[in-house]
C-alpha cells in the first residue's frame, strides 16, 4: 500500500502545485526534445503548449463564452485550466466524440501512439470501422475507443495487487511499479480497452532498433524507457490510455483531442455545468458503449 | 513398473524435459516475445495448463480427504499416492503460472500487497494454503500411529478446503461479467467436477503404475473405475447442460462462441481429445474391465491427458470475439489478435512444467520412506 500511497500523493502534488508539476514536465519535455530528430516537432509542440498553459494559469483567466463563437478547442482548454484550480475531487473528467463529425482518418490513434510512444501490441485509441447498409445506401460509422474511464471499472476490483485504481477525478491509472503482469484486467475489460506491454519493437528482427523508439514516454509524468532486452516496466505491464493525464496536469488536452481533424473529440470536467462537454452530454443523440453492464462509461458518443 | 514401462517412461520425461529446458532458457532470455498471446487473447495455453494442474491436485487431493474422511480402509493404500500426487501438480501450476506473468518476479506481491477483492488474488492465497494443508496431510499419513480420529477431522477440513478452492478457481473465469463464455453460475461447479473427475483418474492411472499387486488390487481397481465413470458421466451432464442452455436458440454471443468450439476450426479439440479420447474410451475401458488394473490404468490415463482439452475449450474460446465491430481490422499486429494457437515456446515450457512434475514426483517416491505406498495409514 506503501507504493500506491506515494504514487498517488506524487500524482496529487503535481496536480497541486502546477509550478512544480510544470518544472518537471518541461525537465522531461526538454529531456526528450533533446535526444529527438525527426519526431521532436511533437516534443516541442508539448512544450509549446505547457509554456502556453503556463502563461495562461498565471495570467486571469478569460470567460469561456470569449470563445463561444471561436475555437472549440480553445474553449475547452480554458475550462481545462479553470477545472485544474479546483481540488482533484472536485474535477470528473469526460469524452465526448461526436460520431457525426468523425472521418476515420485514424489521426487520434497516430497522435495517441506518437505521445505515449507505444509499442507493438499496445494501442490506446484505435478507431474500429463499421459498413453499415447495403449498396446503393452505405456508409461507415466510425467509433474511436480509448479506454472508458468507467465509473464502475470492472477491470479495478479483478486486480490482484491493487495495482489500477480510479482517481478522485475519474481517470483509471495503472501503477507500473506494482503490476505485476496477469492480464486480468484486460480479460475483464468489455471493451478490450487494455493492452499489454510484451517487449516488443517495431525494429525487432531488424539490423537495429531505431531511436525513436527508445524514447522516454511521460505517462503519469514519470520518465519511462523502453529498451530491447530489458525487463523493467513499462515492458510486461497491462497499459492503457489515461486521458493523457500527464498533459492535463500541466494545462493541455489530450493528444488525441487536439489532433482530431474532424473536431469530433471533446474533453472537459462535466461537474462545471457551463462547460462544452456538459452541453454536449446534454443531447438527446448520447450514447454509451455496453451502458447495459452498468459499468457507467465516461466517455460518451454523439450518435 | 517393470523394467519395460521404466524406460518407456524415462524416455518420455527425458524428451520433455530437453524441450522443455530449451523452452524455459528461451522464456527466460526472450521473456514473451515467442508468444502467441497477445492482447486481445491475453490468456493462452500457460493459463489453461494451470487451471489443468490446479484442478487435477483438488481432484487428487480430494480423493485422499475423504477416504480419510470416511475412512474408507480398501482404498487407504492410495492416500499418500493422492497427496503427492496433488502436491506436484499443484506445484508446477504455480510454476507455469509464473511464466505467464509480465513481471513473474513480482508474483510475491500477491501476498505482501494483496486486493482480496480479486479472485485472482483470493485463489493464489488459496493455492499457497492449500498447498501447505496437502504437504502437511502427506505428513501425517507418513506418521506412523497417528489416530483415526486426527485423519476423519482433517479429512473432513480437506474436502471442505478442497471445494473452496476449487471452487474459486471456476469463480475467477464466471464471475467476470464482461464475458459471456465464461460468465455463468455453472463455472465453480464445472471447475469442482473437472478437478475431481481428472484428479481421480490421474491417481487411477499413477495407481495401477505404482501400486504394488496385492490382494485387493481387484476392488481398488474397480472402486476407482467406477468413481471415474460417475465422474465423466457427470461433468458430461454439466456440459449438455451448459451448452444446451447457451445454445438451444441458436441466438447470443455464448452461441457463437460455443458453435466455434463444437464446429470450428479447433473442433477436434472438443470431439477428438475430450469426447472421444477423454469419454468415450475411457468410458469403454472402464465399463469393460473396471478391475484389471491395465485397462483401468489407462482409462484413467486418457481421462486426466485429456483433460487438458477440456481447460482449453475453457481459457480460449472466451477471448475470441472482438468486443465491438471492427476491432480486430482497426489496428493490427502480431499481438492484436483475436485468434489463437500456442507457440512453440509455449509447448515447450509446458512440456517443462510437466517435466517438473513427473521429476518431483519420482523424487518424492524416492524421498518417502520405503514401502509408504504399501500399507498407508497403518
Amino acid at each position: 500500500m506503501q507504493n500506491e500511497h506515494q504514487f498517488e500523493e506524487s500524482v496529487e502534488t503535481a496536480d497541486e502545485t502546477p509550478d512544480a508539476g510544470r518544472r518537471q514536465f518541461f525537465r522531461k519535455a526538454l529531456l526528450a526534445a533533446g535526444s529527438v530528430t525527426a519526431a521532436g516537432t511533437l516534443a516541442a509542440k508539448a512544450v509549446r503548449a505547457a509554456e502556453s498553459a503556463a502563461k495562461t494559469s498565471a495570467a486571469p483567466l478569460p470567460a469561456p463564452q470569449s470563445y463561444a463563437d471561436g475555437s472549440k478547442l480553445e474553449r475547452m482548454r480554458v475550462e481545462l485550466l479553470q477545472a485544474l484550480q479546483k481540488p482533484v475531487a472536485q474535477r470528473k473528467w469526460v469524452m465526448v466524440i461526436d460520431q457525426q463529425k468523425c472521418v476515420g482518418c485514424s489521426s487520434c490513434t497516430v497522435s495517441c501512439n506518437a505521445e505515449n510512444n507505444l509499442p507493438p501490441g499496445v494501442v490506446y485509441r484505435p478507431v474500429p470501422k463499421e459498413q453499415v447498409g447495403t449498396f446503393p445506401n452505405v456508409a461507415w460509422r466510425f467509433t474511436p475507443r480509448p479506454c472508458m474511464h468507467c465509473d464502475n471499472p470492472p477491470c479495478v476490483p479483478v486486480c490482484p495487487v491493487t495495482a489500477t485504481w480510479k482517481r478522485e477525478d475519474g481517470i483509471v491509472v495503472i501503477d507500473y511499479d506494482i503490476c505485476i503482469g496477469c492480464r486480468n484486467c484486460l480479460a475483464s475489460c468489455p471493451y478490450n480497452a487494455r493492452t499489454a506491454d510484451f517487449g516488443d519493437f517495431f525494429g525487432r528482427g531488424t539490423p537495429e532498433v531505431m531511436d525513436y523508439e527508445t524514447r522516454p514516454n511521460f505517462e503519469y509524468s514519470k520518465k519511462w524507457v523502453r529498451k530491447p532486452g530489458s525487463h523493467a516496466s513499462p515492458i510486461g505491464n497491462a497499459r492503457k490510455c489515461t486521458f493523457c493525464l500527464h498533459r492535463i496536469r500541466v494545462g493541455v488536452l489530450p493528444a488525441c483531442v487536439t489532433t482530431c481533424l474532424g473536431g469530433a473529440t471533446y474533453f472537459g470536467d462535466y461537474n462545471d455545468k457551463h462547460s462544452l462537454v456538459h452541453e454536449l452530454i446534454g443531447a438527446t443523440r448520447v450514447q454509451r458503449l455496453k451502458e447495459e453492464l452498468g459499468t457507467e462509461p465516461s466517455v460518451f458518443y454523439l450518435v | 513398473m517393470s523394467r519395460t514401462q521404466k524406460t518407456i517412461v524415462f524416455i518420455i520425461w527425458l524428451a520433455l524435459a530437453v524441450w522443455g529446458t530449451i523452452g524455459f532458457f528461451q522464456r527466460m532470455t526472450q521473456g514473451h516475445l515467442l508468444a502467441n498471446y497477445g492482447s486481445y487473447v491475453p490468456w493462452g495455453l500457460w493459463v489453461a495448463a494451470k487451471v489443468y494442474f490446479v484442478g487435477l491436485a483438488v481432484g487428487a487431493s480430494l480423493l485422499a480427504w475423504v477416504i480419510c474422511a470416511f475412512n474408507i480402509q480398501t482404498l487407504r493404500p492410495l492416500v499418500r499416492i493422492s497427496l503427492l500426487v496433488s502436491a506436484v501438480t499443484m506445484i508446477s501450476g504455480l510454476l507455469v503460472i509464473s511464466f505467464d506473468l509480465g513481471h513473474m518476479w513480482r508474483l510475491y506481491e500477491v501476498f505482501t500487497r494483496p486486493n482480496f477483492s480479486s479472485l485472482l488474488a483470493i485463489a493464489t492465497w488459496l493455492s499457497m494454503a492449500y498447498l501447505i494443508y496437502v504437504l502437511i496431510g502427506l505428513g501425517i499419513s507418513l506418521k506412523s500411529g497417528h489416530t483415526e480420529g486426527t485423519g476423519r477431522l482433517f479429512g473432513w477440513i480437506g474436502i471442505f478446503f478442497a471445494l473452496a478452492f476449487s471452487g474459486a478457481n471456476g469463480a475467477e473465469f464466471a464471475t467476470l461479467i464482461s464475458n459471456p463464455y465464461w460468465h455463468s453460475a455453472l463455472g465453480p461447479i464445472l471447475s469442482i467436477g473437472g478437478a475431481l473427475l481428472s484428479g481421480v483418474a490421474l491417481v487411477l492411472a499413477a495407481g495401477a503404475l505404482f501400486l504394488p499387486a496385492s490382494a485387493d488390487d481387484g476392488r481398488v481397481f474397480r472402486i476407482l473405475s467406477r468413481t471415474v465413470i460417475g465422474l465423466i458421466l457427470f461433468v458430461l451432464l454439466l456440459e449438455w447442460s451448459q451448452y444446451s442452455v447457451a445454445m438451444w436458440y441458436s441466438r447470443g454471443e455464448a452461441y457463437v462462441l460455443l458453435s466455434a468450439v463444437l464446429f470450428g476450426k479447433y473442433w477436434y479439440v472438443f470431439w477428438i481429445f475430450h469426447v472421444l479420447l477423454g469419454s468415450v474410451v475411457p468410458l469403454i475401458l472402464l465399463l469393460s474391465n473396471p478391475a484389471q488394473r491395465l485397462a483401468a490404468g489407462l482409462g484413467g490415463a486418457l481421462v486426466a491427458l485429456t483433460y487438458m482439452a477440456v481447460r482449453l475449450n475453457h481459457v480460449i474460446p472466451g477471448q475470441i470475439a472482438p468486443s465491438m465491430k471492427g476491432l480486430q481490422e482497426a489496428y493490427t499486429d502480431k499481438w492484436l489478435k483475436f485468434s489463437y494457437f500456442p507457440s512453440a515456446n509455449e509447448w515447450a515450457v509446458f512440456a517443462f512444467s510437466v517435466a517438473v512434475c513427473i521429476a518431483l514426483f519420482w523424487l518424492g517416491r524416492r524421498l518417502l520412506p520405503a514401502g509408504s505406498f504399501r500399507a498407508s495409514g497403518k
